[in-house]
């Protein structure tokens, strides 16, 4: 980074180098993208979703092309805790990134039980909170479409771990303002949005839906403006930092979510076609605040003018 | 670094809606092993994710290394690339996936690509006789729906490859299914190695061929994939191990043994 330049922010508790993360479930447990990107130049790394247990995931087709996007119906595969502890993470320890679990639970207590397991392990250094999942106990609900059940979540995964917690909305309602407030409440000590928009799509002449699960999460440039205009409104209402994401490709992508009052960006679907896309968005960030003359890429958070 | 940009070399129609690609690519893909394959961006036009295509080549020419495709025009991405010409540019990642087994010394195979599957057939070929296999003691398979689907054949029989054609409408060679010669062959050939890619109703038909059959048979698989490298667990088939459910055709695959999957 640049002498004159300072590029490192705060996002509740933790200080990134930079504001670009990779966003979960598109860059694998980071190594993968070794070979591809200079891990150490980003700010943060958010893991692959993990729960309690190995998950297999959803049948194939898990993926459709949209326009301008992609629905994914992944079914949350991942190596569960554990192994992610045990096999995935230490290869991770060398780099100078900041390493970020994403943990997701059928129940509250499958959320409390990965923070605890999770709790003291060196190399992690933040938890995200996917609450974008069905609640089993609510008949299917996602926790993260009411209030009061989101709230929850982040109290029992509060108790458990003295890491700084990141609570991921969903973008699946009414208010997301409302949600926000809630989980502030509750300590989450940031907020990250968006994650992907419930979708859908139909092979017309088999008449059947693309994704086997019938339904998916829509991401990329097609969801970038709903993004924005989230995060706009997050950040006015809450006192935590936003981490802004939908849509990402460019560095410019990234500014826009910074002014419209994110504190930091993840790179999503990005990632699957440039691989490097995070790498340059770092690179790409800060020749925009030498082009226009500024010396903090703080004064870029929230700095759209109304 | 597995991301690069390659200028196209040549971009020829050898049969209707199917093309020949020459790019430039870097050193690495002289290392390339067959069954492997790449994931293409156009910069202009297309659509936003990548396409896998299997390396079809690797020759060398002037000092430079040349990884040739063979793809086939189904949709938005393959129209654009069908209309690059010689000195643009494509995005390319790879060599990504696992690889076919290669036979040992002494070991008799069948190679089996139906439509586009011949694709990945050639490198394969190509490498089994540079680790000195002898041609004539393998057959080549190739099918196809008319004789514009029967594909490379005068590249296998350059290299002293034994063919045999199929079509369903018997425009070129036997008319019928590609699974039927090799039945036909499998006693007296004995091949300890069966290689098979191509449309679906193909690898069921090589997979039930081979059941029972103590030669080791591989099938390259295609489904939908977004990364190509392991990060967006879209691209599963099923396996017939319990234990884990999904493999990855991106980073197990594209290559698997057909008994540890349900084709
Ligand atoms: C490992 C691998 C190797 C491949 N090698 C080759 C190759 O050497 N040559 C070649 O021509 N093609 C190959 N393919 C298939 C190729 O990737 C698709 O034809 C291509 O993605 C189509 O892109 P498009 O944008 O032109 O068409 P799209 O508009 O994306 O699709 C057109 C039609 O093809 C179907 N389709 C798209 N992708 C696939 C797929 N992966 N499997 C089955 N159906 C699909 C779509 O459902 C649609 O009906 C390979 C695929 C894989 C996974
Ligand atoms: C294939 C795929 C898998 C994803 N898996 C997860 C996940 O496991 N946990 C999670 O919180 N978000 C997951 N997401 C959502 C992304 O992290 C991100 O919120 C969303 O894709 C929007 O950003 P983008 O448009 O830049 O991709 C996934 C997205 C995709 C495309
Ligand atoms: S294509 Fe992304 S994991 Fe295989």
């Amino acid at each position: 980074m640049s002498e004159t330049i300072k590029t490192s922010v705060d996002i509740g508790g933790v200080c990134l180098a930079n504001p670009v993360m990779t966003a979960s479930g598109t860059f694998g447990y980071g190594m993968e993208f070794d070979e591809v990107l200079n891990l150490n130049r980003l700010g943060g790394v958010v893991m692959k979703g993990l729960s309690l247990f190995p998950s297999k995931g959803n049948p194939p087709p898990r993926i459709v092309e949209t326009s301008c996007g992609m629905l994914n119906a992944i079914g949350l595969e991942n190596v569960g805790i554990q192994r992610f502890i045990k096999e995935k993470l230490p290869a991770m320890k060398p780099f100078d990134t900041k390493v970020f679990i994403n943990i997701y639970g059928k129940t509250v207590e499958e959320y409390a039980a990965i923070a605890e397991t999770a709790e003291g392990v060196e190399g992690i250094h933040g938890i995200e909170i996917n609450i974008s999942c069905p609640n089993v106990s609510a008949g299917g609900l996602a926790f993260g479409v009411d209030p009061v059940a989101a709230a929850t979540v982040v109290r029992a995964v509060k108790a458990k771990t003295s890491l700084p917690v990141m609570v991921k909305l969903s973008p699946n309602v009414t208010d997301i303002v409302e949600i926000a407030r809630s989980v502030e409440g509750e300590g989450a000590d940031s907020v990250s949005l968006i994650n992907t928009l419930t979708g859908m799509g139909i092979d017309i002449h088999t008449r059947k839906p693309l994704l086997a699960n019938v339904v998916g999460g829509l991401s990329g440039p097609a969801v970038k403006p709903v993004a924005i205009r989230m995060v706009y409104q997050v950040a006015k209402a809450v006192n935590i930092p936003v981490i802004g994401m939908g849509g990402i490709m460019t560095p410019e992508d990234a500014v826009e979510f910074m002014m419209a009052g994110a504190s930091a960006v993840q790179v999503g679907t990005a990632n699957f076609v440039y691989p490097d896309a995070a790498e340059k968005v770092v690179d790409g960030i800060e020749a925009f605040l030498k082009e226009k003359g500024m010396t903090d890429v703080n004064d870029l958070i929230g700095s759209v003018e109304v | 670094m597995k991301l690069s940009d390659c200028t196209l070399l040549w971009n020829r129609e050898v049969s209707p809606g199917y093309y020949h690609m020459g790019l430039e690519a870097p050193e690495r893909y002289n290392d390339a092993m067959p069954g492997q394959f790449v994931m293409l961006k156009a910069e202009r036009g297309g659509t936003l994710l990548r396409r896998p295509f299997s390396i079809h080549d690797v020759t060398q020419r002037d000092g430079k290394t040349i990884v040739v495709l063979l793809y086939k025009v189904v949709g938005a991405n393959t129209r654009v690339y069908g209309g690059m010409k010689e000195g643009e540019v494509l995005s390319m990642l790879g060599p990504l996936g696992n690889r076919f087994t290669e036979p040992e010394a002494g070991e008799s195979t069948f190679l089996a690509g139906g439509g586009i599957g011949i694709a990945p057939m050639l490198l394969l070929a190509r490498r089994m006789v540079a680790g000195g296999a002898k041609p004539a003691d393998h057959t080549v398979f190739i099918g196809g729906r008319t004789q514009d689907d029967v594909l490379a054949e005068g590249a296998f029989r350059a290299l002293g490859f034994p063919v045999v054609v199929t079509t369903d409408d018997g425009s070129a060679g036997e008319k019928g299914r590609i699974t039927e010669p090799m039945a036909r062959l499998l006693e007296e050939k004995s091949p300890s190695k069966v290689y098979a890619c191509g449309p679906h109703p193909m690898l069921v038909g090589v997979a039930r061929l081979m059941e029972g059959h103590s030669a080791l048979c591989e099938l390259s698989l295609e489904t939908i994939m977004a990364c190509g490298m392991g990060a967006c667990m879209g691209c599963v088939v099923e396996s017939s191990d319990t234990d884990q459910p999904y493999r990855h055709v991106c980073i197990d695959g594209p290559v698997f043994d057909a008994r540890t999957i349900t084709v």
